[in-house]
């Protein structure tokens, strides 16, 4: 939708014909007033200013929409019989035009720069629906990780009291065997080698599945990182001869 | 007729009571044992021995009816009882269970060991210092035992 703002009828009845002829929906102001109220109810892509108005003048209006957060993007055409000086382009300029076209001008030309800025805006546009979308769908990604995340480590926790009492009673008994067989193996066995060697095993089986016990226990851990140590190969090898 | 020492055992395990009362009467016979299966049973052991104490006081921490905890309470809450020194002996190794029992008042916290020596090392420091710097000795058991103690 196009905004034409111009004092004069005339002006506004022959450039809107002209848009509508090329099949763009058109919109008029008579005043910088009357714009400034449609801008703020409407979205347009274009707004064609005529400079010389009485009361708010272009420039006036220019100003004001690009102060105004919601339409300070929106690409305004200045339109001027009078003020072709070069102070007053750039005054154009500097109040937020994207072009200043001097009267008379040649339709087929607006009407390209017309099409020209309409298209640019309208893709900038989508750009940033497309960006505020991305981030939308950032954030909603991120929510759900963090959930994920959360579930992740209460469940972690879970395991290791788990493993930390499950490792802790199953410790129990290996340690009422390993006491109760050195027991014998000092006072009832005496002498007897092969009992004594028997024991011996018996020891040393729990004392292995403890040291294994532990070790599950130590990996369960896992939010502790795991400390690399030095270890010698040649005393594994032995071990398990 | 001298008055032998005599240990108190209060433990609900009957494998942990019989293996104490056997290392302890190995490492030194002289010493009484007594066991009580838990805190109420100790108090009402203790209430009706009033004239021969334990001199040391080892206390589980997991036990029905009355745990360690609530126990070494109110052993410290009574007159007679509170001089007796507690030792702490549980298969815990968790420092809030050290925390609380060393905060309640008992003397040491030790870690039931899981090997014979460790436990013949640990009755045999205690029952020859009891009477003259237990807490010395226990620091040094502290230092030296491969069980988890905090005097």
């Amino acid at each position: 939708m196009i905004l034409i703002v111009d004092d004069k009828k005339e002006n506004l009845f022959s450039l809107k014909t002209l848009l509508q002829l090329n099949l763009y929906e058109v919109d008029t102001a008579m005043s910088g007033e009357e714009a400034l109220k449609k801008i703020l109810k409407t979205e347009y892509e274009l707004i064609i200013l005529d400079v010389q108005m009485p009361g708010m003048d272009g420039y006036e209006v220019a100003e004001n929409i690009t102060g105004y957060s919601k339409s300070k993007d929106i690409p305004i055409l200045f339109l001027s019989a009078v003020n072709i000086d070069k102070r007053f382009v750039t005054k154009g300029y500097n109040s937020g035009g994207v072009d200043y076209v001097t009267k008379p001008f040649d339709p087929d030309l607006l009407l390209l720069k017309i099409k020209t800025f309409a298209r640019l805006y309208r893709q900038t546009k989508e750009l940033n629906d497309i960006k505020l979308n991305l981030e939308k769908k950032v954030e909603e990604r991120t929510a759900e990780l963090k959930a994920l995340n959360e579930e992740l480590e209460v469940s972690n926790a879970e395991l290791q009291q788990y493993a930390f009492i499950a490792s802790h009673d199953l410790q129990e008994p290996l340690r009422k065997i390993i006491t109760f067989s050195q027991i014998v193996k000092e006072r009832f066995i005496v002498g007897n080698n092969d009992a004594v060697q028997y024991l011996n095993r018996i020891v040393t089986s729990s004392e292995r599945m403890r040291s294994l016990i532990n070790d599950l226990l130590n990996y369960s851990k896992l939010s502790v990182s795991p400390k690399f140590v030095v270890t010698p190969l040649n005393s594994i090898v032995r071990c398990n001869k | 007729m001298t008055k032998h020492a005599r240990f108190l055992l209060v433990d609900d395990d009957p494998d942990d009571v019989a293996i104490f009362k056997d290392i302890l009467n190995e490492v030194n016979p002289t010493i009484d044992f007594v066991s009580a299966g838990d805190g109420f049973a100790a108090l009402e052991t203790l209430k009706k021995q009033q004239n021969s104490l334990p001199d040391i006081i080892f206390l589980d921490l997991n036990m029905p009816r009355m745990d360690g905890k609530e126990c070494l309470s109110q052993l410290k809450k009574d007159a007679q009882f509170k001089r007796i020194p507690v030792i702490m002996y549980t298969t815990s190794c968790q420092s809030k269970d050290i925390e609380e029992t060393m905060l309640k008042g008992a003397i040491c916290f030790i870690t039931k060991p899981t090997n014979l020596k460790e436990l013949k090392n640990i009755l045999g420091s205690i029952s020859k210092n009891m009477h003259n710097n237990l807490e010395k000795s226990l620091r040094v058991l502290s230092d030296t035992s491969s069980t988890f103690i905090v005097c």
